[in-house]
């Protein structure tokens, strides 16, 4: 990709998100419901482990760890989300993708910008929830101070969404093939609440399962962004940076062979 | 950014295209459909045959056919969102289905029964993503929406969300939309389709003003033959996914050769058609005298309906 189609791609997705935020100012309470239900579960989780710990519990990680995964992981697990591959089917299926097609820009630019603007629009409404979770634990959170360990957190918060909208692109691009996508969808967001630590930390799932758990992409979606943070020390975080980086690589790569053999097969139903 | 054949060559150059749909087929009852789950059946059908086109710079051509005829295929294998199977396609000097940015910033697209305009917006914010898409410069955009606004009657509802819109206001922001970047090539598909009469010929004026004006050429599909008559010098049909006519409407009229019809008024307030054939007009007249009072007597060419529903009819006509 050149410098100029980057820059017009940057201007159309800030035209894009633009729009979006407009639209998502006129529909705003369902956000704020949606928003409250997502912060409920790890509240839920987070009561069930303290009680288990004061009756004598001893999870492999300590209170303080499990405290702090769990106010956080409403907030990562939201962040690096995605919701396309319901959206891409539809469209592929009805033939509504024959309006983007017809545009000089790519397809996804107005998913990423729905993605990114409502993104913005949950965390405005998703922080002040947090942080009213986190105020009668906050003797047990603990939080680097190191503006580095944030940076890393970032970095590996864009890498887990962009991995993750990479996936969606893959399955709903399955509709250029399949009429029906979603059952495959389902599995792939089961898989995805299981595996990414947005139920329960990796960390307190049996140790026979670490090899597997280290090398599945999932957890790189969630539980290691909050590693980055709660990770004693930021030498340990290579291999998994590594590994994160490479799943990312994979799914750009399968997202792209993916979408460019199914866009052979469109038929751009009805008009 | 033009292609740099595309001066010399045709707008459009079609040889030997073709396009095939393959699908599996819908199983009939319960037992079929769990069959189905383990061996399903491939089906194929062929919507282009052969398509040879050349449209040059700045025509208007109508693509008319019955409905499954396959010019809604052509259509969108011109504007790249379908692959051709197999033949040559060159669209403003490029290969559509590559769909670069050079081809799809010079083409536009008017889907009558489907939006290109966002839905929970004003029609001004869809136009200023298409500012940042085609590269528009601020001051070239804000003129070119100031004409479009006032040519297409919009000015007063460019902030209206355009769920809110009447059709015709919304066909007519449509049309702003498609035009804003000045397209080398227009594809309409149904563009006055739901419209009323005064918005119908809002919409043919604005064609032929921007083909005049900007050498546009603009390939239309429509049912609706007012359309066809108003805009188009020169027709191509398609019937079963070939191209069985390819000429102007006069020679349309003469391929379909339906004979000029005698219309005769009654004092009564009765009107009468009758064919004319080889008889002479005067003995038409005698004949129907003999049955009441005649106060007006019309000959008129049979409608473009018609001329369109016997070429329909036929299998292959060559012109």
């Amino acid at each position: 990709m050149s410098a100029h189609t980057a820059r017009r791609a940057g201007s159309v997705l800030r035209s894009l998100v633009g729009q979006e935020l407009q639209m998502i100012a006129q529909y705003r309470w369902w956000l704020v419901a949606m928003q409250a239900s997502v912060v409920a579960v790890p509240l839920i989780s987070l009561l069930v482990w303290r009680g288990a710990m004061a009756n004598g519990a001893e999870p492999p990680v300590t209170r303080d760890y499990l405290t702090t995964y769990l106010v956080l992981v409403s907030l990562v697990t939201m962040l690096t989300s995605s919701w396309t591959a319901r959206f891409l089917a539809e469209s592929i299926r009805l033939g509504h993708l024959n309006a983007w097609l017809v545009r000089p820009c790519s397809t996804h630019l107005a998913a990423v910008a729905n993605n990114v603007s409502e993104k913005l629009a949950k965390l405005a409404t998703l922080l002040p929830l947090v942080a009213i979770l986190a105020v009668p634990f906050h003797r047990d959170i603990e939080l680097p101070a190191h503006p580095g360990r944030w940076l890393l957190f970032l970095w590996a918060l864009i890498m887990g969404a962009t991995m993750m909208f990479c996936f969606d692109v893959i399955v709903g691009s399955l509709a250029f093939w399949w009429d029906d996508v979603a059952a495959m969808d389902r599995f792939r967001q089961l898989a995805a609440s299981f595996l990414s630590g947005a139920l329960i930390p990796l960390s307190v799932m049996p140790a026979a399962w670490g090899p597997f758990l280290q090398v599945q992409p999932f957890g790189y979606a969630v539980a290691f962004p909050i590693e980055t943070l709660l990770a004693p020390d930021v030498t340990t975080l290579g291999t998994g940076l590594a590994v994160q980086a490479a799943w990312v690589l994979l799914a750009l790569v399968a997202a792209r062979f993916v979408w460019v053999r199914g866009l052979r097969r469109y038929s751009g139903a009805g008009a | 950014m033009r292609s740099p054949t595309f001066g010399s060559e045709p707008v459009i150059s079609a040889q030997g295209l073709s396009k095939r749909y393959d699908f599996y087929r819908q199983p009939q009852g319960f037992l079929n459909a769990l069959r189905s789950l383990v061996s399903r059946e491939l089906t194929s059908v062929q919507a282009v045959v052969g398509l040879d086109l050349t449209v040059e710079r700045g025509e208007i051509i109508g693509l008319l056919g019955p409905n499954g005829a396959g010019k809604t295929t052509i259509v969108k294998m011109m504007s790249g969102l379908l692959v051709p199977s197999a033949g040559e396609l060159r669209v403003c000097g490029y290969r559509p289905a590559a769909r670069s940015y050079p081809f799809l910033s010079q083409i536009s697209v008017i889907f009558g029964q489907k939006a290109m305009l966002w839905w929970d917006v004003s029609t001004r914010e869809s136009l200023k993503i298409h500012r940042s898409m085609y590269e528009i410069p601020r001051t070239e955009f804000a003129t070119t929406v100031g004409e479009l606004g006032e040519l297409l009657g919009i000015a007063e509802i460019l902030d209206t969300p355009v769920r809110n819109l009447s059709l015709g206001q919304r066909m007519r922001c449509e049309l702003a939309l498609a035009l804003l970047h000045r397209p080398t090539l227009l594809f309409a598909d149904e563009p006055t389709i739901g419209l009323d009469v005064q918005a119908k010929l809002v919409v043919r004026s604005l064609f032929q003003e921007i083909n005049r004006a900007f050498g546009t050429t603009i390939v239309l599909t429509s049912h609706d033959m007012a359309d066809v008559e108003a805009l188009t010098e020169r027709v191509v049909i398609v019937t079963g996914g070939r191209a069985t006519f390819d000429g102007d409407l006069a020679d349309l009229r003469t391929r379909a050769d339906l004979p000029k019809e005698a219309v005769f008024t009654y004092r009564d307030g009765r009107i009468e058609r009758m064919p004319i054939g080889d008889e002479p007009i005067g003995t038409l007249v005698q004949t129907a005298a003999r049955s009441g009072e005649l106060v007006d007597v019309k000959v008129v060419e049979p409608g473009l309906d018609e001329v369109m529903s016997a070429v329909f009819s036929e299998s292959t006509v060559r012109p």
